[in-house]
């Protein structure tokens, strides 16, 4: 799997400087897909900021979801996703990591949960439910 | 009016003021005789400073100002728009002016500091490039991306994670 940086789909994030995004390519040059990582500003209640480290992009073609077949650890989706929180953690700027999803979407109770990401808050944006889920970089 | 509108106000009026007054100084150049120039050309230092440095602040300003928007904090404006690009104009007309009167004083044996005349033909190029491809700002597509507060419980969480130890 080829892994070209910076350029990305979600333009306006890049243009504005605000993430990096990376592009998956297989050996016959099909987009495999994509998967970035930013960061965001929290208002604290005291008026303090904090910035923490989110996953905004995650996205797999539809003719490699689920592949290639064999065992799921050597899933296209599971191999960028984990290449993604491993950036984030030889970087070592952060020590958490964040991420957004619909708690509709099946990633929210199976595949997120296997590397470890639990439900952190709830929050309606624009009249609508997401969760943010948390994931560890310590120990 | 925003923090990050007040400053580009602010660095839009120096950028004015700097380009008014170097005009002045450089049209009474012109017409003086030789003597006076290396006086002139002092001034014409210092204001270059000033040049290079108002220039820093105004990119800086514009960043924080794209960004607040892309992140939610800040509203879009096309009266900050429109004062942002004009920094960069006026800013650009201001350069100009200052290149042309460094190759004045060039030709009359009074050369100017290569390494700020480099600083400012960069700064030249990079004006050029920000009002080429100026990019209206807009909020983030990614919901991950903008700022947000957390639910009471979630700040307190947010909280305890920031304090543990590595």
């Amino acid at each position: 799997m080829n892994v070209m940086p910076p350029i990305a789909p979600q333009v306006d994030a890049i243009e504005a400087g605000q993430a990096e995004v990376w592009l998956y390519f297989d050996a016959h040059n099909d987009l495999i897909g994509f998967g970035s990582i930013g960061s965001e500003t929290i208002s604290l209640r005291d008026g303090s900021k904090q910035r923490i480290c989110v996953i905004p992009f995650l996205g797999i073609a539809a003719k490699f979801q689920g592949k290639p077949d064999g065992p799921k650890e050597e899933r296209y989706s599971r191999r960028i996703f984990e290449g993604l929180i491993e950036e984030v953690r030889r970087r070592g700027l952060f020590q958490h990591v964040f991420l957004y999803v619909d708690p509709r979407n099946p990633s929210f109770d199976k595949f997120y949960p296997a590397f470890s990401f639990a439900e952190f808050d709830r929050i309606i944006e624009e009249g609508r439910e997401w969760i943010i889920m948390h994931r560890s970089l310590i120990g | 009016m925003s923090a990050t509108m007040q400053r580009g106000s602010a660095v839009r009026r120096e950028a004015e003021h700097i380009y008014q007054t170097s005009r002045s100084l450089f049209e009474v150049g012109d017409q003086e005789s030789r003597a006076i120039l290396p006086e002139e050309q002092g001034v014409f230092h210092v204001q270059l400073a000033a040049l290079l440095g108002v220039f820093a602040v105004g990119r800086n300003t514009c960043a924080e100002w794209k960004n607040s928007i892309f992140r939610g904090e800040e509203e879009f404006s096309e009266a900050g728009e429109k004062m942002m690009q004009e920094f960069f104009s006026i800013w650009q007309s201001a350069a100009s002016l200052f290149k042309e009167r460094a190759q004045f004083y060039g030709r009359h044996g009074l050369p100017i500091d290569p390494l700020a005349l480099a600083e400012l033909q960069a700064q030249m190029n990079e004006t050029d490039n920000i009002l080429r491809d100026w990019t209206r700002p807009g909020l983030s597509q990614a919901l991950a991306l903008r700022s947000r507060q957390l639910s009471p419980a979630g700040e307190t969480k947010l909280r305890e994670l920031l304090s543990e130890k590595r």
